[in-house]
């Protein structure tokens, strides 16, 4: 009973115009977007590849050179993509490609894809994340919106149930009809997104567990849109105001209650603006060890702590050099204020992602997107991952920097240079994105949340269409 | 009052009405018996121009239908099969603003007069239309024409689903606006009715009028058994 | 007829709750949105003040310290922040260069969240090291705000589609059509006064709530920006409309007008835009950021390597910096440092400036495809109302890199003459002002909008009366 109504009904929605329509118009933006994804991952990743290691020839090839000085000439570190990118950016275009690692300051990821783009880009991009996230929910509507109103208004409700299909088994039946065509769809996507991920040469982080639960992120999110438009179908009495019912709640859940949730989030947990940022990190960096300044009462309090553990009465007679070994303790107590502040920067976005979470009631869409985004390590955190990475090869390589001037060089002495091969001994930069099990770890309450909303559209349907 | 000659109607290769000649005259109540889809709902529709004619014209007080379609409107009133009016209006308020739109501006108490003409109770008068069956639509309906003066009455099918009483009562009010002098065009299912209030009857079928008669030269048993004759033919 | 329709059509709007749910609904999200708007322009002013305030503050105590120094007196502090050389000012005391929001800031965020208001160029940095980037969580930029801009270019339309979808059909589908097409009335007459009904009261309850919104946040009505504002608004409104007549006039079902309508919606909104973006994309890519960081370090390792012979190119390009003979070889630091600066900078500019070319380019063509999409239209003129566009940070930008270039060459002037930074310098210091873009034309579009929704009208009128003749408007489907 459930297979012939099935039939029927994707007999009927695959025969409907406005289906043929849409579901063509879906697969030419999807064609589209993949497209244009592809290319820009060529570019981008090869672009990667190149500047990292014409970044790592200029470092290598200083030349003799004060470490110190190299220090201020410091290093870049380029941003790989996550292979996932390809279906889901997040928020990579609004997140810097490369940092300075420099002495004395951490600076913030430069060169924001956003930031060389028209106002328009505000509007949105044709990628992959564009059409799963919106547009899809969108062909479910009109592929769901008078699965029962189109019933009722023909009259053959009552034939139907005279026939003695059981509710539930009508609605089961439904269910299914109107989610085939997304879930192969999306199938589709996902499967050609894979090949060609794995066919790409030097695709290092692409793995089809990622992939697949990627996957599994969206068809949740569908059957969750699936089940609240056939809930409003069942609800409604004319095609017309379901159809505009439940693109309302499209709108609210995919347009309004994102935007909602940000304002609410800034409003709550405000981000300093760079300016107040800059100007707290200078305050707390005052007051602290200054490795340019051995005049100042840290750095006497701590030349006297040397001299009485070391039992010598003058810095000279140190068994290094005090100057090398002021400007590590004054990175040292550098990198603790940026610590410091960092931490009160991820303080204030965790409790903005918590209000996220908690607004997530009135909207599927917001785990949803935090799930691909995170699944696809585009999210902030993964950003977050890669700068915090960078300021650890900073402190390190500093380090590294200021221990060669401090076990080489005298103290007092000017023109100490370090050999030309000093530099080659630095370790790469590595970054390893975060793995899945992670992610899926750390996206827990989104994943939660998700699911919350599949089993209350569930509830909601199959109690609604009791009574029909 | 309504002249046509030779109407006729064409989709494609299928006739819906077939070179139809009428001629109803003021104070005549002529009934189109016939199946359905023998061509009496298109005949309506052709008088109030909702479609076009394939061939033949048809005339509404001496004007052409389909040349000055907004000017026959003027002397014409139609009742649907089911007329629906605005479920948030009272009665009052439907008749106001149909006859409003069609330029005529009443005084409530003249409204009033019209409604209690059509037969409907006092008590409905301020009533959302809403709670009101179809026989108590169709007398506010019976108000809309009576208010706008109308010559002409096209009637589809304006008995089917009424009660008996209803459907009696309705046939009274179609003789008392032949009295005034209104010519009606009433197509209907309805033999019994059609003998009881036309002057003239025609059959239908197939897009033409296959027998015509002046109601009061037959009997109810005759007229069913022409009836049936020609739908069998 | 109109007399009619109008008091009947406002009954029914009455007695189906339409207004009433309308009014509300526009009053809270415009209320919200204007709140929003407005919570970010105080939030800017707020800084800017701030910067203002503490450059003020730090200003005085310089001059306090310079006062001491000038009259012989002992300072406590060490030498590197007496102020009384001009690399100590142009490094230890930036001036703040502030784009300040104007009055109708709050309409739209635009690109307020991308980009910072408030620079300070120190004279030792590289220009294109100044970040113009602001610091805002890249998830708020990636979901966007809930600003006038959104609520009017998104939703509004959609309040227009579900109020207006089915005025022509659901007479149909109920059956009232029939009667009414007996009078003596043309249908598309009635059904154009009916939309000119609504667009006159859903305008009407526009414009209550915008004047509201204003008010509730303390945003001046009076000025002549806000009178733009209202005739843009309006004229997006009836755009809609005009669609929803031609769609109301050519449709069938309610149900087929609404996915006809939502299919135009997101045409407009949101298929155009991303059309046009990624076209502009395509055309004028952005050069790898990555790749100029590489040039701008192979040029900065050249530089240092051929670090004495800077000095010398540098003087040469600029003879009136030369030091008498006699002061030769009293060169400090800074003066190669600055020299060098200037070099890279000489090299590297070509390179910097082919993102803004890119970047503009991309922008004209923009601004060329606009018109296809009038929510774009409405979407840049209130962007540019708002100060907020890309427009005008790419104008901050521009201006607050040439009073960089203007700061530091006042400073170097006074470097290579030895003068030494005195109290009476203080008032030759340049200052920023910063010069919004002139807001012109904005008439010309509401007029062209106008004209492109008459044209919709008619064209849904010619298509209607074909439909009459062949007599598939008012039966059935």
């Amino acid at each position: 009973m459930i297979r012939k109504t099935i039939i029927k009904e994707l007999k009927e929605i695959f025969r409907d115009g406005r289906f043929q329509f849409s579901a063509l118009l879906v697969l030419l933006l999807i064609t589209v977007a993949v497209a244009i994804g592809i290319n820009q991952y060529k570019n981008t990743n090869e672009q990667y590849k190149a500047s990292q290691s014409t970044e790592r020839n200029i470092w290598d090839n200083q030349g003799e050179k004060n470490p110190h000085s190299a220090a201020h000439f410091g290093n870049y570190v380029f941003k790989p993509k996550n292979a996932l990118a390809l279906l889901d950016q997040g928020v990579d275009k609004y997140e810097g490609v490369s940092i300075f690692l420099e002495a004395h300051s951490r600076n913030e990821a430069q060169y924001s894809a956003a930031g060389d783009q028209t106002g328009l880009s505000r509007f949105g991009e044709l990628t992959p994340e564009f059409i799963l996230l919106f547009v899809m929910p969108l062909l479910i509507i009109i592929i769901g919106y008078n699965s029962f109103t189109k019933e009722k208004e023909g009259g053959t409700d009552v034939l139907l149930k005279s026939q003695g299909i059981s509710n539930l088994k009508l609605t089961i039946a439904k269910l299914i009809a109107v989610y085939i065509p997304v879930f192969i769809i999306c199938g589709i996507l996902f499967l050609v997104a894979g090949i060609i991920l794995s066919f790409l040469k030097d695709y290092g982080a692409f793995n089809w567990a990622r992939l697949f639960s990627l996957y599994v992120v969206y068809l949740l999110y569908y059957l969750v849109f699936t089940q609240i438009v056939l809930l409003i179908s069942a609800i409604t009495k004319r095609s017309g105001i379901s159809l505009v019912s439940a693109l309302s709640f499209w709108i609210i859940s995919c347009f309004i209650a994102p935007k909602t949730a940000s304002n609410i989030a800034e409003l709550n947990y405000p981000y300093p603006t760079k300016q107040t940022f800059l100007s707290q990190l200078n305050q707390a960096k005052k007051g602290g060890l200054n490795g340019h300044n051995p005049w100042s009462k840290e750095s006497k309090a701590l030349e006297a702590k040397l001299l009485k553990e070391h039992n010598v009465s003058h810095v000279s007679e140190l068994p290094f050099n005090f100057s090398g070994y002021i400007m590590q303790k004054g990175e040292e107590h550098e990198a603790e204020v940026y610590f410091k502040e960092y931490s009160k920067l991820k303080q204030q976005f965790s409790n903005q992602a918590n209000t996220y979470k908690a607004l997530a009631f009135i909207s599927p869409f917001l785990p949803a997107r935090f799930l691909s985004m995170g699944i696809a390590g585009t999210d902030y955190e993964s950003h977050m991952a890669f700068a915090e990475a960078a300021e650890a090869y900073r402190i390190k390589t500093q380090k590294f920097l200021n221990d060669n001037n401090m076990n080489n060089s005298k103290y007092g002495e000017r023109g100490y240079r370090a050999d030309a091969d000093f530099w080659k001994t630095l370790p790469n930069f590595t970054y390893t994105p975060v793995g899945l099990s992670t992610v899926i770890n750390h996206q827990k309450t989104n994943m939660f949340l998700l699911i919350f909303w599949v089993i209350l559209s569930a509830i909601l349907l199959f109690t609604s269409t009791k009574k029909i | 009052m309504i002249v046509t000659t030779d109407l006729t109607k064409k989709y494609g290769d299928f006739t819906a009405l077939n070179n139809l000649n009428l001629n109803i005259k003021q104070g005549e109540i002529y009934c189109l018996l016939g199946a359905n889809g023998a061509g009496k709902s298109t005949t309506i529709n052709l008088l109030l121009n909702f479609i076009q004619p394939s061939s033949g014209t048809a005339l509404i007080n001496n004007i052409d239908v389909t040349k000055q379609p907004l000017e026959t409107k003027k002397y014409l009133a139609y009742i649907p099969e089911n007329l629906m009016l605005y479920p948030t209006l009272s009665a009052l308020e439907n008749l106001d603003y149909f006859s409003g739109i069609a330029g005529k501006v009443l005084t409530k108490s003249e409204m009033e007069v019209f409604l209690q003409e059509a037969g409907l109770q006092q008590d409905a008068f301020n009533k959302k239309i809403k709670a009101f069956s179809k026989g108590m639509r169709q007398k506010v309906g019976i108000a809309i024409a009576l208010a706008k003066d109308a010559k002409l009455l096209l009637l589809d099918e304006p008995t089917s689903g009424l009660d008996p009483k209803a459907s009696n009562e309705f046939g009274m009010l179609l003789k008392k606006l032949k009295q005034k002098g209104v010519a009606i065009l009433m197509a209907t299912h309805d033999i019994f009715r059609a003998k009881e209030i036309a002057t003239h009857i025609g059959i239908m079928r197939h897009g033409v009028i296959q027998h015509q008669f002046v109601a009061d030269q037959l009997s109810l048993s005759e007229l069913e058994k022409h009836y049936l004759e020609t739908m069998n033919y | 007829m109109l007399s009619y329709n109008f008091t009947y059509e406002l009954k029914l709007l009455i007695r189906n709750k339409w207004l009433p749910i309308l009014g509300l609904l526009l009053v809270i999200t415009f209320a919200f949105a204007a709140f929003n708007g407005n919570s970010r322009t105080q939030k800017r002013i707020k800084e800017i003040t701030n910067i203002e305030t503490k450059t003020e503050l730090s200003d005085a105590n310089m001059l306090k310290l310079l006062d001491s120094v000038e009259k012989g007196l002992e300072v406590k502090t060490s030498f590197r922040n007496i102020p009384n050389t001009p690399m100590a000012i142009g490094y230890q005391h930036p001036r703040a260069v502030t784009m300040t929001p104007n009055g109708m800031s709050a309409i739209a965020i635009g690109q307020s969240d991308i980009f910072t208001d408030v620079i300070m160029p120190i004279t030792v940095d590289d220009d294109f090291g100044i970040d113009f980037t602001e610091m805002t969580s890249s998830i708020q930029l990636l979901f966007g705000s809930f600003d006038l801009t959104f609520v009017i270019i998104y939703l509004l339309p959609l309040l227009i589609i579900a109020f207006s979808y089915n005025i022509l059909s659901a007479e149909k589908e109920r059956g009232a059509l029939r009667l009414l097409a007996s009078q003596p009335v043309s249908i598309y007459k009635w059904i154009f006064q009916k939309m000119l009904l609504r667009f006159f009261w859903l305008s009407q309850i526009v414009i209550v709530a915008l004047v509201i919104s204003f008010l509730i946040n303390n945003i001046d009505l009076a000025q002549i920006q806000f009178i733009w504002l209202l005739g843009l608004i309006l004229v997006y409104i009836l755009f809609w409309f005009s669609l929803s007549f031609l769609i109301n006039l050519l449709g069938s079902s309610s149900a087929k007008n609404a996915v006809f309508l939502i299919g135009l919606w997101v045409f407009f909104v949101l298929l155009i835009p991303s059309s046009i973006n990624q076209i502009a994309h395509s055309i004028y890519p952005i050069p790898s950021r990555n790749k100029m960081v590489n040039t701008m370090r192979t040029l900065k390792v050249d530089v240092s390597k051929k670090q004495d012979k800077v000095l010398d190119h540098y003087l040469r390009d600029h003879p009136e910096l030369a030091s008498k003979e006699e002061d030769k070889g009293n060169y400090t630091f800074w003066h190669k440092y600055m020299a060098s600066l200037d070099l890279v900078a000489q090299e590297i500019n070509p390179l910097f400036s082919l993102y803004d070319e890119q970047l503009e380019a991309q922008q004209s063509w923009v601004k060329k495809w606009t018109w296809l999409s009038p929510s774009l239209v409405i979407n840049k003129e209130m962007n540019r109302i708002s100060g907020n566009s890309t427009a005008d940070y790419q104008n901050f930008k521009n201006q607050a890199l040439a009073f960089s270039k203007h700061w530091r060459n006042h400073l170097i002037f006074m470097l290579y003459n030895k003068q030494p930074f005195t109290t009476k310098d203080y008032r030759t210091l340049p200052k920023f002002t910063y010069k919004p873009l002139k807001l012109n034309g904005i008439g010309k579009h509401i007029v062209i909008e106008l004209i492109l929704c008459v044209l919709i009208g008619l064209l849904a009128v010619f298509l209607f009366k074909k439909r009459l003749q062949k007599g598939i408007a008012i039966l059935n489907n």
